[in-house]
């Protein structure tokens, strides 16, 4: 069998020159043959295996002493086991990576809605999707008491303090905080409604795997995205859960669901605590007119 | 009423670990309320569940530094969207890294198990997908001659060559062989028409030399063959398909398709050149009624 030179072998399996230089130093490809004469080293092409070995070793993400140890050690059980433990630690990176992207899209989107929503304050129909969310135990109406003196902004502060520890406690990861709102049970909707009272929750998706996820029904709501100014003791929440109950009874429509409550963006005021937060209120609601077969009527009159 | 809180409570509040909070402070990115020096504001929780969020979806730090110290929402989206890009490209470098490490595994599950070697045994196969490559004729083989060792090899390495040309990876260099194809098995030395990879990633076949192959289903005369190509042999390749040719013959089996020979594992010659490879022959075929 006749000998490759550096640059053939090197041309044949897609390497420099140099990598077969390097793999040389490391002890990981000794060439097959050195001429004394002149230093110049060469291979034989059965030993191109080797070189798809420990690139493709890196490639499963192997560092170079380990993949020395594996080829020192020849052993293809050990090589087995140090292969299901990388693809172990492969797919958890994996997963972790998956959440990272869903949170940059979320916080993408997030930002997208904040800069192109244009109606602010204003009432809107929207067919909401089902949610995945994971429902949080409230803040305790005795620690509530506590913050009764602090202002507005605080209150909220508190409320996402209580969040985070929720989601620590839970082992829910933290960056779920940016899907957070608070829902309020149906029977409990009322134009003075405390948002902070009742029942916080996070949005999740099914590869979060969450204990306790639950689906949130879709469809009709009213829909308003709106700011708070938080430093405005005037400016609550609840003005726009009486617009929104106001606007339900005059247009004879029925409330179905929770009222959903929960923020869009928060970046906004996260870089300057002066600015307003993002958030989006919805409102399940039917209509009570229908078609009866000959004109519109209320759907209880039939 | 302003809402102030010690370094450790606004720690605590956020569920949050004190080092972590710490190193916030130290770099610059909290600061205590004017003229305190452990006194922070409630509101700049804010601040914390930016940073947590920012470096949740890999931002370097000085990044998000950059984008605080803005304020400025235009400059946020573009850090977003190259981190989504980063986190893109991280996907994709591990799936590789997961794809290798599946089939290794399966390499070392069926080198290691109890495979019936150098037996001809009836298997029934599922379709597969691959990549093949017309071979040159002859094959260059570096003085190599016919010696089966090097012509396998070189086979190899230029579908190698193709995958890495079209823009492929080296994860995907799995799972090669060869095929002889059916028009010519009457011949005394039936050549190696393709070399071949089997994968799903069909993609290349767009952009290089490589096309697509598709090996049916069905029942197939198979061997798993170690040893098959010593160094210094000839013809090893074209005795093993006599030999399945023969016995279907024999016992009265139909051949329905091109020859083929896959890789199984080729740890032990990566180890040492002299090792040969485990192989899986396969020749299908129609079972007499």
């Amino acid at each position: 069998m006749e000998y490759l030179n550096v640059g053939q072998m090197a041309k044949e399996n897609c390497v420099s020159s140099r990598t077969l230089r390097f793999y040389q130093e490391r002890g990981l490809l000794e060439p097959a043959f050195v001429d004394e004469a002149n230093g110049r080293r060469y291979y034989t092409i059965t030993q191109a295996p080797r070189i798809d070995l420990i690139t493709q070793l890196q490639s499963a993400g192997f560092s170079l002493d380990e993949i020395t140890g594996i080829i020192e050690d020849a052993d293809m059980g050990r090589l087995q086991q140090a292969m299901a433990e990388k693809l172990e630690q492969t797919r958890a990176r994996l997963a972790e990576l998956d959440a990272a992207r869903r949170a940059s899209e979320d916080l993408l989107a997030g930002l997208k809605a904040f800069h192109t929503t244009p109606i602010r304050d204003n009432l809107l129909f929207a067919h909401e999707p089902d949610r995945l969310i994971v429902r949080l135990d409230a803040v305790e109406p005795a620690v509530m008491a506590t913050w009764e003196e602090e202002d507005i902004a605080a209150q909220m502060e508190r409320t996402q303090c209580h969040i985070k520890k929720q989601l620590a406690a839970r082992n829910l990861p933290a960056s779920l905080l940016r899907n957070s709102g608070v829902i309020v049970a149906k029977e409990a909707i009322a134009p003075e409604v405390q948002l902070f009272h009742h029942t916080p929750f996070v949005r999740v998706a099914p590869e979060d795997k969450a204990d306790g996820a639950e689906v949130l029904p879709g469809g009709n709501a009213l829909v308003m995205y709106t700011t708070f100014d938080a430093a405005n003791p005037a400016d609550r929440a609840q003005n726009r859960v009486a617009r929104m109950l106001d606007y339900a009874r005059a247009k004879d429509l029925e409330i179905t669901g929770p009222l959903i409550s929960e923020s869009v963006t928060r970046f906004e005021h996260y870089f300057d605590p002066g600015k307003r937060p993002f958030y989006r209120i919805s409102l399940p609601v039917r209509s009570r007119m229908a078609w009866n077969g000959n004109r519109i009527e209320r759907g209880d009159a039939r | 009423m302003r809402s102030t809180f010690t370094a450790r409570q606004m720690a605590r509040l956020n569920a949050m670990d004190e080092g972590a909070f710490a190193g916030y402070v130290n770099e610059g990115f909290l600061q205590p309320v004017a003229g305190t020096a452990d006194t922070f504001d409630l509101l700049d929780s804010r601040l914390l569940d930016a940073m947590s969020h920012l470096e949740f979806i890999g931002v370097p730090v000085e990044e998000a530094h950059r984008a605080n110290d803005s304020g400025d929402l235009a400059s946020l989206k573009e850090i977003l969207e190259a981190a989504v890009a980063r986190l893109a490209e991280e996907r994709q470098r591990l799936e590789h890294a997961e794809r290798l490490a599946r089939t290794y595994l399966a390499e070392c599950d069926g080198s290691l198990g109890n495979l019936v070697l150098n037996q001809i045994i009836l298997e029934d196969l599922p379709a597969r997908r691959g990549l093949a490559l017309p071979l040159p004729k002859p094959l260059r083989t570096y003085g190599g001659g016919n010696d089966d060792a090097v012509r396998w090899e070189m086979a190899c390495r230029l579908v190698r060559q193709a995958i890495m040309q079209a823009g492929g990876d080296v994860s995907l260099f799995r799972h090669v062989g060869y095929i002889i194809e059916q028009k010519d098995f009457g011949e005394d030395a039936p050549p190696l028409s393709q070399a071949m990879v089997l994968t799903d990633h069909h993609g290349l076949a767009d952009t290089g030399r490589l096309h697509e192959i598709e090996l049916p289903a069905g029942h197939h005369l198979t061997m798993y063959v170690s040893h098959a190509y010593p160094q210094g042999s000839e013809g090893t390749g074209q005795a093993l398909l006599k030999r399945m040719l023969d016995y279907a013959e024999r016992v009265g089996y139909e051949v329905v398709g091109d020859y083929y020979e896959e890789t199984l594992c080729r740890w032990y010659q990566a180890i040492d050149p002299n090792n040969d490879v485990l192989l899986h022959a396969c020749l299908p075929v129609r079972r007499p009624h």
